[in-house]
């Protein structure tokens, strides 16, 4: 929201440089967006020559050289006559934002050849005035200094305000912030209408209010002006209002708005004989209007003062006239009642609304004001008659109307009564950390306007009507923290005995998987974790077979859904990498997928009263780990080497954390190569899949093939903490190697093989590894020939020749039985 | 093969000259091959030209003048000895000299690069989070990204239709159901799970439906809890300064201004003095020397109430610091979208 320096003054002095006041403001928890003068960057300048432009001929214009301070000069155009050498103006150098004027200044071409940067300005330009005949001619300062430092200049303040404090989202709120902190007095405008304004006659039967819903409308008050003149606001009044960027309308609505920007109350002006002609039945001549506040009726539509007809639901307020709905309350009034030019009387409206039904209803309509902005944060009742009585007043003042007699009130249901608050004063220390003395912190609430008393142990504050977000003795404790300083807050670290009731945590599992895929040669990636329909579609992964969860309202179609599975981000990042010629990419993340209907038990934590029994279930968030490379450029099978890199990491994985033995078993898998991809088996249980990506999933991600990946469960895969390292002395007894050859047929399984070896040649059978792999000349093209390395040893003697042949002889001959290889000599 | 002189008579004739010819020999063997072929023909076991005179001496009938020729031979010999040698140093010295030049390795040249992967920044940042928090006793806890709308929002003091929910663009699943915004969640299932005291830490990722240059949809929070008798503000204050000068450097201060959280109260924002330049302003702080670091505050009693904890007895603080905003100012990174486009070349260190 934005504010005007000059406005604020009208109720606390504020004379402190414009820095200080930012400070100060943003110390009492307001955050300041941007704080600038009008004419922001316009400095002084000395008027070096003048020389007339002979090309000019409707009107002199003449070629001002200036100096703008620091040596520089610059020559502008202008057409003002008051000008001498020597004279003192204020310069805006191109870019400056002048008051009125749409962007910034540029540089303006003369009569054709002659270049104007900027501009020298009048009054008008510096919102300082109506004088705009001539330049402004300045009575001090020297070249280069900013106008802001000689001139009583506006400045516009840009707040951010929190969504506790609708108090201070107007000037008189901001104000009585910054007079607490800058201990000034604060004084409140107006509150009633001067007699001088009011009319003979009273508002009793010219309109009736009923309120039908009292919880959406705890309270309606209105005053009725008659016999005003619609037309401009005074320039004052406009220029107020362009300040906080609003756009002057009509003096009656632009009073509206500048109430709300001073008080934090919206109000709404009903152009009274529309609002009898709209109403339906339309009342009989002399009878009351009647204004009745309900719930709209599904259906209804009203044309707004927008020019866009809405259509209302059940749960939106609407202000009635008789039974035909002329306003969305809190948010918008309706086309055909508004106030124009023809306008005689106003029916001035200030109410209070339910803040959530019009959060609810601004944000159906997608359209947010600046009154449905104020009221769906709950403001206070006591508001409506107060600002009512101020822009009555104002109406009658600048539109010269009178104010009908009578103020009408409905407050069916009042909000509850501000309590006090007790607050015991060790309460202060034992929260802010320092000993607060009581009568400092009663004499910063009174500043903030709570009323206290203080008695020996403590404080009681009743808070100001508008601060309705205090009700706890800690948010007076808040008040008075944020008005004593936090800087007075010591900086300590809390500890003292207590008893041993937990061990040091473990390092996370997955810290210890990232090392190890790092150190195997993978970047980390991390992806969204939404994807799109298609893609979890194209590519299963370890989530294979499982609908992924939607989003409600998700940002694209590309990102609507909830992932089951790392590889399909994976594949996307893989080929950013591809198509910035990274070479090789190869990437690893670690994050969760999203299963419907698997988990198994709430989460912890849930709480004990059962109330998620009600709601569906949370899915099941599975701790993912997924590989993914784009095979290398070396011979060979590209990607068997490259499945073999990803194989080995998982072995790694599982071996360094788990003491498990990981073993793959072929499989058809959605988006991977028949035939070059299995299941992942942890101990023969089923925790992910590898393999080689197929034509459809290359191709929809715009990968370059041949890609390999693998994806893991890791709360299956590992234990819950790390494999504590056992260590055994190394075997003393050689151990005695042979080589064993074989041929075998092409489709022969190595794992099959080093399974059928490890059975035969049982204990003394240390390890067996597939030393050679041929194919080609002096093989028959239908087999293959396979090398194996058996260590055998004994852990009590040292193994003969005999002994050793005979266990080569087992492993071959189970080979043979098993796998129909044939030893070769 | 044996020389005329040696077969014609006295083998103590000329041997002044044999020395001469074997110095001349082994000085011009231009390499060692050439001056062993020298040295076996002069100095040949037994049989070289001046070695080979011994054999003779057994000849001469005088007992004296053997002794003497005798004398005379070892002395030749051991005189060409040592011009060998020293010819062999020099010739060992160069072959070595040439060998040095012929074998050195340019271990000047870059190192070799062992492809390894590297660690995202995010990540970099929240094992740093986590070391600094384990030290003051906070255990890490994680909970479900996908959760319902009473931990995210209810029990943290943001009932249905609560203006602050819409400061947190919320991605929905249904009526119940969510994408976390925060990890404030986790607070009280923390509460819920381990009661009072407790220190904990909740890293983890937290979804926003806003996306623009600075926003992303998926971001990385840590959200920090702890709770005991007779917890402050101070308390947090300490805490913050620990964590700002662990994380950033020992130098840095901090600065707190109110703020407003519905889960704490007295709420506040944290300012952390610029890395950059120490506080007197630079662009990295838009020249206020301060960065804005943290949310934060004590925790609203209805919160622990929420969470099972006794409001009476215990009071507690809690923050939620943002990793990405962390990992940027940590590790200088230029802009936030690098996070996301996951280029592995991002992710190699300057």
């Amino acid at each position: 929201m934005k504010l005007s320096l000059q406005w604020l003054r009208d109720y606390a002095p504020l004379d402190a440089p414009l820095d200080t006041l930012v400070e100060a403001l943003v110390d009492t928890g307001t955050e300041v967006a941007e704080a600038r003068y009008q004419a922001h960057g316009t400095v002084v300048a000395r008027v070096t020559a003048l020389t007339p432009v002979a090309e000019s001929t409707k009107k002199p214009l003449y070629l001002a050289d200036l100096d703008v301070g620091a040596g520089a000069g610059v020559r502008v155009v202008t057409g003002a006559t008051n000008l001498r050498t020597g004279h003192l103006v204020a310069y805006a150098p191109p870019g400056t934002l002048l008051p009125g004027f749409e962007g910034p200044l540029g540089v303006r071409r003369m009569l054709g050849k002659y270049d104007s940067p900027g501009m020298i300005l009048s009054e008008v330009e510096l919102g300082l005035g109506a004088d705009a005949a001539g330049i402004l001619v300045l009575d001090r300062g020297v070249p280069g200094q900013p106008v802001h430092q000689i001139l009583s200049l506006d400045a516009t303040i840009e707040v951010e305000v929190t969504s506790n404090r609708p108090d201070c989202l107007c000037h008189v709120g901001i104000a009585r912030e910054l007079s607490a902190a800058l201990r000034e007095p604060l004084q409140d405008p107006p509150d009633a209408v001067p007699e001088e304004l009011m009319s003979a006659s009273a508002v009793e039967g010219r309109v009736l209010v009923r309120i039908e819903d009292p919880q959406g409308c705890p309270r309606f008050t209105a005053r009725v002006i008659e016999n005003v003149a619609v037309g401009p606001s005074p320039p004052w009044l406009q220029e107020r209002l362009r300040i906080v960027g609003l756009r002057p309308i009509n003096n009656v609505v632009d009073v509206t708005n500048y109430v709300l920007y001073e008080l934090g109350q919206p109000l709404h002006a009903f152009d009274l004989d529309k609002y009898r002609r709209r109403s339906t039945p339309v009342p009989a001549a002399g009878a009351a209007a009647e204004v009745v506040v309900r719930r709209a009726r599904a259906g209804e539509r009203l044309p707004c003062l927008d020019g866009v007809e809405r259509r209302l639901a059940p749960e939106d307020l609407a202000v009635c006239a008789g039974d035909r709905a002329v306003s969305i309350a809190g948010v918008i009034g309706g086309e055909a009642t508004a106030v124009d030019a023809s306008t005689r009387h106003v029916l001035l409206e200030a109410a209070t609304w339910d803040g959530p039904t019009i959060r609810a209803t601004s944000r159906r309509l997608n359209l947010r004001t600046d009154a449905s902005a104020h009221f769906e944060k709950g403001l206070s009742d006591t508001l409506p008659p107060v600002a009512v009585e101020r822009a009555a007043a104002l109406i009658a003042e600048l539109a010269g109307g009178h104010v009908l007699r009578g103020r009408i009130d409905e407050h069916p249901r009042p909000l509850p009564a501000i309590e006090p608050i007790l607050v015991p004063n060790g309460f202060f220390d034992a929260i802010l950390g320092y000993a607060v003395d009581p009568s400092d912190a009663a004499t910063a609430l009174a500043r903030l306007g709570f009323q206290v008393e203080q008695d020996q142990g403590s404080l009681t504050a009743v808070p100001p009507h508008v601060r309705r977000d205090v009700t706890l003795a800690v948010d007076v404790v808040e008040e008075v923290g944020r008005a004593l300083g936090y800087a007075r807050v010591p900086q300590t670290l809390p500890g003292r005995r207590s008893e041993v009731t937990r061990v040091a945590a473990s390092t996370p599992i997955e810290d210890l998987v990232r090392d190890v895929c790092c150190g195997a040669g993978f970047d980390e990636a991390i992806c969204y974790a939404f994807t799109s329909p298609q893609a979890a579609a194209r590519l299963g992964g370890v989530g294979e077979g499982r609908v992924p969860i939607p989003i409600r309202n998700p940002l694209s179609e590309e990102w609507s859904v909830m992932r089951t599975s790392v590889l399909p981000g994976l594949c996307q990042a893989l080929a950013t990498n591809q198509n910035r010629g990274v070479d090789g990419p190869a990437l690893f993340e670690i994050g969760r997928g999203f299963w419907e209907g698997e988990r198994v038990a709430p989460p912890e934590g849930s709480t004990p009263d059962g109330a998620d029994r009600h709601l569906p279930p949370l899915p099941l968030e599975p701790q993912l780990l997924g590989l993914v490379s784009q095979a290398g450029d070396a011979g060979g099978d590209l990607a068997y080497a490259a499945l073999g890199r990803l194989q080995s990491v998982l072995a790694w994985l599982a071996d360094e954390l788990g003491g498990i033995e990981v073993t793959v078993e072929l499989a058809d898998l959605v988006g991977m190569s028949p035939g070059r991809s299995g299941r992942v088996l942890a101990a023969g249980v089923a925790v992910g899949v590898l393999g080689e990506l197929d034509a459809a999933v290359v191709g929809g991600f715009d990968l370059r093939a041949p890609v390999v990946a693998a994806e893991v469960r890791l709360d299956a895969l590992l234990p819950a903490e790390p494999r504590v390292p056992r260590f055994a002395a190394p075997p003393r007894l050689p151990a005695v190697e042979r080589d064993l050859t074989v041929i075998v047929p092409v489709g022969a399984r190595a794992g099959d093989a080093i399974s059928a070896a490890r059975g035969a040649g049982a204990a003394l059978l240390e390890s067996v590894e597939l030393i050679d792999d041929y194919r080609g000349a002096g093989v028959a093209p239908e087999s293959k020939s396979w090398t194996f390395r058996l260590v055998m040893r004994a852990s009590d003697r040292t193994l003969t020749g005999a002994e050793a042949e005979a266990v080569r002889a087992a492993v071959a001959a189970e080979l043979g039985r098993s796998l129909a290889a044939v030893v070769r000599r | 093969m044996s020389s005329p002189t040696q077969e014609r008579g006295d083998p103590g004739a000329g041997l002044e000259g044999l020395v001469e010819d074997a110095r001349a020999a082994f000085e011009a063997a231009p390499d060692l091959a050439a001056l062993e072929a020298a040295r076996a023909l002069h100095l040949g076991r037994g049989d070289g030209l001046l070695t080979g005179r011994l054999r003779g001496i057994g000849a001469i009938a005088d007992a004296d003048r053997r002794r003497v020729v005798g004398q005379a031979i070892t002395a030749a010999v051991a005189g060409a000895t040592a011009v060998h040698r020293r010819c062999r140093e020099r010739l060992e010295a160069a072959e070595q000299e040439r060998r040095r030049e012929a074998e050195s390795l340019d271990l000047t040249r870059p190192a070799p690069v062992l492809r390894r992967g590297r660690l995202h920044p995010v990540t970099l940042a929240t094992r740093e989070i986590r070391r600094i928090f384990a030290q003051l006793g906070y255990m890490a806890v994680e909970g479900p990204e996908l959760e319902y709308d009473r931990y995210n929002f209810e029990l943290v003091n943001m009932p249905p239709g609560h203006p602050a929910r819409d400061t947190q663009d919320t991605f929905f699943i249904d009526d119940d159901r969510l994408l976390r915004t925060h990890t404030s969640p986790v607070q009280i299932r923390a509460m819920v799970r381990y009661g009072a005291p407790l220190r904990v830490i909740v890293p983890g990722r937290t979804y926003r439906r806003d996306y623009d240059p600075t926003h992303f949809p998926m971001f990385h929070q840590v959200e920090g809890l702890c709770i005991d008798e007779d917890i402050n503000l101070g308390d947090l204050k300490g805490t913050l300064l620990y964590f700002a000068r662990s994380m950033f450097g020992r130098d840095r201060a901090i600065r707190v201004r109110p703020h407003h959280f519905p889960f704490t109260e007295p709420s506040i924002e944290v300012d952390i003095s610029c890395m950059n330049c120490g506080g007197s302003g630079c662009r990295t702080c838009k020249h206020t020397g301060w960065l804005e670091i943290l949310g934060s505050g004590m925790v609203h009693p209805q919160v622990l109430a929420n969470g099972g904890i006794d409001p009476e007895r215990y009071t507690g603080f809690a923050f939620g610091l943002g990793i990405e905003r962390v990992a940027q100012l940590a590790y200088d990174v230029p802009d936030g979208r690098l996070f996301y486009e996951n280029d592995v070349r991002f992710l190699r260190p300057r």
